[in-house]
């Protein structure tokens, strides 16, 4: 299987592949000489994030966040180009890989939500997010790339200093699931998205009473229960892919920076990232449609 | 004991404590998620057995069912995570 | 607590959540969608088609089942009808063959009497001649008696030569 792999690999991928293996041996070299030594060093600054900008929290900004996600999304709109340019009753091969998982999640819609029309619109939000999450937890799981050190110490007048090391090839991509902007917003648009959709299908009066069902003594509940889903949806992804990323740091940091073992490994890069983006996707659903229904 | 040693004991005991804490915290959190999702796995094994043609759609489920499952150890981890580098 | 800020990178990532979706809604799901529809309304087209198919079908097995219980009745009655042909063609031979026999035989039968009729009309013309001539020759007296006979003779002999 490997042999036929190898041989069917053009010259040009060849030379590719000859190129980044170098490059990254080299870095790996490099990092080996000038990063820390000891894991304190290494996993003291886990938890830091790169924050660019002092004062209330519209001034602050998470840049590495910003530049992922931007990735992560031209990668998409690449893609969704390339099929959109060629596409057409019979699919070719990329046309048929996001037919598929197109039809995986429409599937799962059209079981759960009877309404076609509102059925539509959560398969295009449920869809975007999954691919959205699975790239950026694939692109985080087992692509090494740019990462950032932060050590954070405290100044003279209380204020926090952040200082940022670049480093290349130490460490994977900075997930964007993994910073909890990004993932209490989509977990705030998708319950958003349920209740306007709840009004849309059974009208204002109708979702006003499901907040005192079955006993107007549990309204409290209710809402309690319904800002609880938010928090448990984003931090479910959070959770994973954090401790996912800190777990594939610790373990580079016993391979001396050498991320190709993280890739074989590739548990939290691969599996977990796929199934956190389709868990989300599927409790986006689920949300909606209980909501709907 | 003099100003210095009492701020060092001090310090020792708060990084111990920190130690212990997380430890605690992942240990016994990740009992539980651990028993949920042997059973989780069990019975679908037991389906998969019992009814091998709908093993796809079983093992989809599964998935589904582990992910949730594993939601509190997740958060066991985060407070670890914040005992540890954050308090 | 970097690990909880929240700040102004949750407005950028529901713009760029905004602008992925509507990317992905003009190039993936619009095609998507309308190519769902469109094979279902081929696969109905398809079905409804299928059915007509059937129905037809159903129709044609009936109609060839009626063809076929006509012809099988046709064949039937043709066939009786050829042995009631058969029959009268069979006794008419008969008839014909009895009425020809009849015939052959009255015909050999008027042969055989008239042949007898020549032949006694002829033994008697010769008889008659015989006479005659014999009483001829007795009249004349002119004979003896072994003139008689052979003149007898001769005569007879021409008659058997005759």
């Amino acid at each position: 299987m490997a042999e036929k792999k190898r041989r069917r690999m053009s010259t040009k991928t060849k030379i590719q592949l000859t190129v980044f293996l170098i490059v990254y041996v080299t870095v790996g070299i490099i990092n080996v000489q000038y990063l820390p030594k000891s894991p304190s060093d290494v996993l003291g600054n886990v938890a830091n994030r790169w924050i660019v900008g002092n004062g209330p929290w519209f001034l602050q900004i998470n840049p590495m966040t910003i530049i992922t996600s931007l990735v992560v999304i031209a990668i998409i709109v690449l893609f969704a180009r390339a099929v959109y340019k060629e596409y057409s009753l019979i699919p070719n091969r990329k046309q048929a890989f996001a037919e598929s998982v197109m039809d995986f999640i429409y599937d799962i819609v059209q079981s759960s939500i009877p309404d076609e029309r509102l059925a539509k619109s959560t398969f295009k939000i449920a869809t975007t997010l999954f691919l959205y999450i699975a790239v950026a937890n694939l692109l985080a799981g087992f692509v090494p790339g740019i990462s950032v050190d932060v050590t954070k110490t405290i100044g003279e007048n209380g204020e926090i200093i952040r200082n940022a090391k670049f480093m290349l090839f130490s460490d994977t991509w900075f997930a964007p699931t993994a910073d909890l902007n990004t993932n209490l917003t989509y977990a705030i648009v998708v319950l958003v998205i349920s209740h306007y959709f709840g009004i849309k299908a059974k009208g204002f009066k109708a979702w006003l009473k499901s907040f005192i069902e079955p006993i107007p003594v549990l309204l409290p509940l209710n809402i309690i229960g319904e800002l609880a889903k938010p928090i448990s949806h984003s931090m479910r992804l959070f959770g994973n892919i954090t401790g996912g990323g800190v777990l594939v740091l610790a373990l580079s940091y016993f391979v001396k920076y050498m991320f190709l073992p993280p890739i074989l490994w590739g548990y939290f890069g691969i599996f977990s990232g796929l199934i956190q983006a389709f868990v989300f996707s599927t409790l986006t659903i689920a949300y909606i449609s209980a909501q709907v229904g | 004991m003099d100003q210095e040693t009492m701020k060092i004991l001090a310090d020792a005991i708060v990084v111990a404590g920190k130690a212990v804490g997380a430890g605690f915290c992942m240990g016994i959190g990740a009992i539980a998620p651990g028993i949920g999702e042997g059973n989780i796995g069990a019975h679908a094994m037991d389906s998969i057995a019992r009814q091998p043609e709908l093993a796809n759609a079983i093992t989809t489920r599964m998935l589904i069912a582990d992910a949730v499952t594993e939601t509190t150890g997740l958060y066991s981890l985060l407070v670890a995570f914040l005992i540890l580098f954050a308090l | 607590m970097d690990f909880f800020q929240i700040n102004l990178t949750a407005v950028v990532q529901l713009l760029s959540f905004i602008f992925l979706l509507w990317m992905l809604n003009k190039l993936l799901y619009k095609p998507f969608l309308s190519m769902m529809d469109k094979r279902k309304e081929k696969v109905e087209g398809d079905l409804l088609e299928a059915e007509n198919a059937r129905k037809r079908a159903e129709e044609l097995r009936k109609e060839a089942e009626n063809s076929l219980k006509e012809a099988r009745a046709r064949a039937d009655q043709i066939l009786s009808a050829a042995n009631v042909q058969a029959e009268k063609v069979v006794e008419e031979a008969k008839g014909r063959a009895e009425k020809e026999a009849e015939r052959v035989l009255a015909n050999a039968k008027i042969e055989i009497e008239r042949q007898t009729q020549e032949a006694l009309s002829q033994v008697q013309a010769v008889a008659t001649e015989l006479a005659i001539s014999l009483v001829m020759k007795v009249l004349k007296g002119t004979l003896d008696e072994k003139a008689k006979k052979e003149y007898l003779i001769n005569v007879f002999k021409e008659y058997e030569k005759q």
